[in-house]
Order: C-alpha cells, then sequence, then structure tokens
C-alpha cells in the first residue's frame, strides 16, 4: 500500500521499538548473576581488631547510635564492648572518618544484608580490655588506645604521669609490674593485649593521696589528688 | 444544578510520596473545587537535628527526601558556611566544583524520575521505561563518585567527604554523551508528538499572576513565566563563573512544565560538564573545628525549587534552632488552581505535575454520595488517566488519512 504517510513521530516509535526487539535486555538477572558494586561503594562496616583501640570516638559520631560500647569486669578483667548494630547503620561512613588509628573500623562493599528471622546476626561485637585507676578502680582507657597514644607520642608522654608510667611498664622498664617482654618486640609497642596488666586488684578503695599522683589512675582521681598536694 | 461529587484522595495520596490529603469537588467529570490538608508525615526532623552534632546533621536532613538527597544537606552547610563567613571565604575551590557537580546530578536524576513517571501516568509507558533507563547511568555515576546511589553522604561543613577522582573524570563525560541522544529524544517527542500535545497543552494552566500569588518556587514558577533561580539570584558553588541559561517558558501548562525540566537537563548536563573541565587541583575539605555562636540561612535550587534552612548556633556543638522550608511545600498549595477546570482525569497529572514524589501503593476512597461508597487505588487513577490518553489518539488518527 504505497501513499501511506506515516507521520514522523511514529516512525521514531518504530525506530525505537525495533532497536529494542533486537537487543540484549537492560536489566540485569541479579539474584542470580552476581552484581559487583563500585569500587567505592559505601557497604557494612566491620570492625578490625588489631587496627582498633577501643577508645569508641567512633560510637561518639554515629548519627544513628548504630555503635555501641559497654564497659563492664568479666571474670576478674574489666572489659570494654563495641558492638556494631548493622541493622541500624545508615553507612556514612563518619566511623571510618573519625576513627583513631583510621583502621579500626572500615567499610566494605557488602550491601546484601537483608536477614529474614535472625536479627542478631546483624552485629559485630568485640571486646577491649581496659585498663583501671588504681585509686578508684573506675575504668581509665582500653588498654590498646594507651599504647596507641603512649607509641604515638613518644617521650611527649613525659607530660601525663598515667601515660608515662604505662609508657615505662609497656616497655618493661617499669619494676613494678612488667609484661612480657615480647609485649614491646619491634620499635613501636606491641598491639597485643597481655592480659592483666594495669590491672591491680584494688583492695580497697582510697580516697586518692598525694603520692598516688605516680599510678594510673583516672583523671577524676588526679584532680583530687592533685588538689590535696 | 447537577449533583455534586466529592472524590477524596488521600490522607497518603496514591501517585505521590509526601502523604497529603486532596478533597476533589466533582461535578460530573470536572473538578469544580480542591481541598488540599497537608501535614499528615510530620517526623520531627527539626527537632531530632537539635539533638545531633552539627557534623551529624547533613546525614538525618539529607533523608528528608531521598531525591533532593543533596540538597538539603547543601543547604544546611550553606547556612553553617554563613554562620562562619560565608561559602566562597572557607570552601576550598576544588570542593565548590565537586558540590556544584553532585547537585546538578541529583538535578537529572530527578527529572528523569519525574519525566518517566508523568509519562507513566498519561499512558506513555515506553517513556517511563525509557528515562528510568537513562536515569540508571547517572545513578552508577553517584555510586561511583560518592558510594551510593542515593544519600551521597558528600556534604560537610566546610568542604566535601569524598574526592571526585581523575579517573572518574572521563566516566562522568561518557555517561553525559550518552545521555544526550536520550535528551534528544525526548525534547523531539515533546516537540512534534501531537498527542503528547493534546494531552499536555492547556491543562493544569497558571498564570504568571498566580504563581506569583502562590510563591511557587522552581521549575513549576519557571514554566508560568516566573523568572526565579537560586543559582543565578544567589549562587553558590561555582554557578556564578559558569555559562548556563536559566529556562524560563510562559504558557504555565503541564506542557510547559514537562518542557522546562526537558530543557534544564541539557542545562545541567552542559553545567557538569564545564565543572569536569574546570575543577582545579587542592584541597577538598577545610578542616573546620568550631562553630561560633550565631545564625545563618542556606538556600539552594532543588529540583523543585528553592530549598531553604536556617540554623541557630549558641557555640555549643549542637544547633539550637533547625528551620527547613522544602519547595513542595509551596508548590502543592496551587494545585487549588490548577485543578480547577480539568477533569479528573486531568487531576492525575496535575497534581503530579509539581512534582512532588511518588508513591503508588496505597488507596483511594472514591465517595459518589453517602451510601455508595467504592475503593479505587492507585492503579485506577492512572488508568482514568491513561485512558484519556488512549481516547485522545484514537480520536487523533481518525481525523487523519491513514
Ligand atoms: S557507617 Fe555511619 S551509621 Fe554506620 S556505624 Fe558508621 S557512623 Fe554509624
Ligand atoms: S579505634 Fe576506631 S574503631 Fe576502634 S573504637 Fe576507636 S574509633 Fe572505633
Amino acid at each position: 500500500m504505497f501513499g501511506i504517510r506515516i507521520p514522523y513521530p511514529k516512525l521514531r516509535e518504530l525506530k525505537e521499538a525495533l532497536t529494542s526487539l533486537f537487543s540484549k535486555p537492560y536489566t540485569t538477572r541479579f539474584p542470580y548473576k552476581e552484581h559487583k558494586p563500585y569500587e567505592r561503594f559505601r557497604g557494612r562496616p566491620y570492625f578490625y581488631e588489631e587496627d582498633c583501640t577501643g577508645c569508641a570516638a567512633c560510637a561518639q559520631v554515629c548519627p544513628t547510635g548504630a555503635i555501641e560500647f559497654t564497659d563492664q569486669a568479666k571474670g576478674g578483667i574489666a572489659k570494654r564492648t563495641l558492638t556494631i548494630h548493622w541493622d541500624i547503620c545508615i553507612f556514612c561512613g563518619l566511623c571510618q572518618a573519625s576513627c583513631l588509628t583510621g583502621k579500626g573500623i572500615m567499610l566494605s562493599r557488602e550491601f546484601d544484608l537483608a536477614v529474614t528471622e535472625n536479627r542478631e546476626a546483624l552485629r559485630q561485637a568485640i571486646e577491649k580490655e581496659l585498663v583501671l585507676c588504681e585509686c578508684c578502680g573506675e575504668p581509665v582507657a582500653p588498654y590498646d588506645q594507651f599504647v596507641w597514644v603512649a607509641a604515638k607520642l613518644g617521650p611527649l608522654c613525659f607530660s601525663n604521669s598515667s601515660l608515662l608510667l604505662f609508657y615505662l611498664k609497656a616497655l618493661n622498664l617499669s619494676f613494678q609490674q612488667g609484661p612480657p617482654p615480647s609485649a614491646c618486640a619491634g620499635a613501636g609497642l606491641s598491639r597485643q593485649c597481655p592480659v592483666g596488666i594495669g590491672l591491680k586488684p584494688v583492695p580497697t578503695v582510697s580516697e586518692p593521696q598525694r603520692a598516688d599522683r605516680i599510678k594510673i589512675i583516672c583523671p577524676s582521681c588526679r584532680r583530687q589528688a592533685v588538689l590535696k598536694s | 444544578m447537577s449533583h455534586r461529587v466529592i472524590v477524596p484522595i488521600g490522607p497518603y495520596h496514591p501517585l505521590q510520596e509526601e502523604p497529603e490529603f486532596f478533597q476533589l469537588y466533582v461535578d460530573g467529570e470536572n473538578v469544580v473545587d480542591i481541598d488540599i490538608i497537608i501535614g499528615y508525615n510530620h517526623r520531627g526532623i527539626e527537632k531530632l537535628s537539635e539533638s545531633k552534632h552539627f557534623d551529624q546533621v547533613p546525614y538525618l536532613v539529607e533523608r528528608i527526601c531521598g531525591i533532593c538527597s543533596s540538597s538539603h544537606p547543601y543547604a544546611y552547610v550553606l547556612a553553617m558556611e554563613d554562620i562562619l563567613g560565608g561559602e566562597i571565604n572557607i570552601v576550598p575551590e576544588r570542593a565548590l566544583y565537586i558540590r556544584t557537580i553532585i547537585d546538578e546530578l541529583q538535578r537529572i536524576h530527578s527529572h528523569l524520575l519525574w519525566l518517566g513517571l508523568a509519562g507513566h501516568f498519561i499512558g506513555y509507558n515506553t517513556v517511563w521505561m525509557w528515562a528510568w533507563k537513562y536515569r540508571e547511568p547517572v545513578l552508577d555515576m553517584f555510586e561511583m563518585t560518592t558510594g551510593n546511589r542515593n544519600n551521597y553522604a558528600m556534604y560537610k561543613i566546610g568542604g566535601v567527604r569524598r574526592d571526585i577522582k581523575d579517573e572518574d573524570i572521563p566516566a562522568l563525560k561518557k555517561m553525559l554523551d550518552e545521555l544526550a541522544p536520550a535528551l534528544d529524544l525526548f525534547r523531539g517527542a515533546l516537540s512534534d508528538d501531537p498527542v503528547i500535545k493534546a494531552r499536555l497543552k492547556g491543562v493544569g494552566t497558571l498564570t504568571k499572576q498566580q504563581a506569583i500569588d502562590f510563591c511557587l518556587v522552581g521549575p513549576t514558577a519557571r514554566a508560568s513565566g516566573v523568572n526565579i533561580d537560586v543559582r543565578r539570584d544567589e549562587p553558590y558553588g561555582v554557578f556564578d563563573r559558569l555559562d548556563w541559561n536559566v529556562i524560563i517558558e510562559i504558557d504555565g501548562d503541564i506542557y510547559a512544565k514537562t518542557m522546562c525540566r526537558v530543557l534544564e537537563l541539557y542545562e545541567s548536563a552542559s553545567i557538569i560538564r564545564q565543572c569536569l573541565d574546570k575543577i582545579p587541583k587542592g584541597e577538598i575539605d577545610a578542616n573546620i573545628k568550631d562553630i561560633p555562636a550565631g545564625n545563618g540561612i542556606g538556600r539552594v535550587e532543588a529540583p523543585r525549587g528553592e530549598c531553604f534552612h536556617y540554623v541557630l548556633s549558641d557555640g555549643t556543638n549542637r544547633p539550637v534552632r533547625h528551620k527547613i522550608r522544602a519547595p513542595s511545600f509551596m508548590n502543592v498549595a496551587s494545585n487549588k488552581v490548577s485543578c480547577v477546570g480539568g477533569t479528573i482525569s486531568d487531576a492525575t497529572i496535575t497534581l503530579a505535575a509539581v512534582d512532588p514524589c511518588y508513591c503508588c501503593t496505597e488507596r483511594v476512597a472514591v465517595l459518589s454520595g453517602p451510601e455508595d461508597k467504592k475503593i479505587m487505588n492507585g492503579w485506577d487513577l492512572i488508568k482514568l488517566s491513561q485512558e484519556k490518553t488512549e481516547k485522545l489518539k484514537r480520536e487523533l488518527s481518525d481525523g487523519r488519512p491513514q
């Protein structure tokens, strides 16, 4: 049938229809075919126990409160438990950006977090040993954080006697109670946590005395001790 | 005097994301009046923001809207930088360019999303699929540069959080190149398809005076001939250093609104291209440590219009007051005049033309008389609209020698 006038818009539609007919589907077969996110995709964050010092800075900055930390004594050892709840996390990356070491918590590229019934599976917990105040028995900071700060400050930690004492102890220079020599292998300080360091059982909770200034004590005891002197 | 019937749409609008309640008063097929009731979706974001640190607030406000998720944090950081002395004085050059690129990429994906849905509502499901197909590469670029397809987490007081790497630039340019034929296709279809013209011309018209009276913003206002655009009127980012045009249409009907958005896509693509060419090397973050007491405002041209943030700081690390005004709040009210005089089948697209966001999951109750009540879902509404397009198509092809 010659002479039929097909308007241009119809021709254009026809052309698109034909090209679409002969091209392969634009969509992917996702659940059957694995999807690879881009290199810098922000996915599920993981704690890396080796590089985490337990400072809990990430818990402070997290906008949704997805990271939780609790300090408690278990079996004579005080521990800090850091838990990340992936069901609350919004993958913003602020924790990684604010991490003390920069490597303690890092976002991965995992995007498929769905669970059907077990919400408990959506969390990761790590434990860090705490150093207790030799006066009042309250936690001062995690062991690893002391090591990290002492190593970072080096000689500058003379400005803080808790830190200095810790530094000396960790270097096995203090005669009171030293860690096994392996703990100070290498130039830097060990990241391994020798159980029991800094953890003197507190016999009696005493008022901080002047002499307590040269012990590992918490800031509030230090304030009192300094005021007394 | 014929029988007046009320058609309630809402409180959860079947086609639009924001829970709004439209009560159409119809006389036969014609809409004679409309009541608009909003406020069903109070999430307490402003109050919540007062409980967050300054650095955490961008993550909260970028979740106000999943589609404008660059405009809200941008307006917020502009408000904070207003307290600190102005964006231009503290933010490093490179960060300004990155901010502009992200903002314009967002406009492209948002307008394509709207275009697809508008096509779907009037029965052009092919347009729906095309527009969303071409939106995918834009979202991929977001994933590549910012780490996520929505909720980019890019903005930070004093800079941006992530850099656009040198190797990203060719990929971005390639995406824009591939987008160009698609845009030509949309513009071509708009300008010469008789059915689209017949369906959209003269529907939901807003005159310039009405647009000014209703304080409309964004493409909704620009389609009625109101010459406003925050990007030009109060430049942020690097908009004042680039060569681009504010798109103005004069008709004020849905055709003009669609045209306005399609032409804006060209401008956005050109803005991104210029940014990619000019982007300097350097820092991306000014490392702001403290926020002094004071108050500031931030205005950003979101894809839907002006987005406004006000922050009051008292020198601590949390905002004392954070006030947000999103563009749809201004634009939705204009349905009061744009729907009246049209038919119910036009109301679907008219209510959608101001570009609030859609979701097609909820239902509508259509009441005709107190005793006889029937439930229509979102699909029924779309069908009503699509049937009209089909009718127009038939009429148009009947009048043509085949
Ligand atoms: S990614 Fe964001 S939301 Fe998730 S744990 Fe880190 S800071 Fe919290
Ligand atoms: S070291 Fe990093 S990951 Fe570990 S508690 Fe501190 S901020 Fe969190």
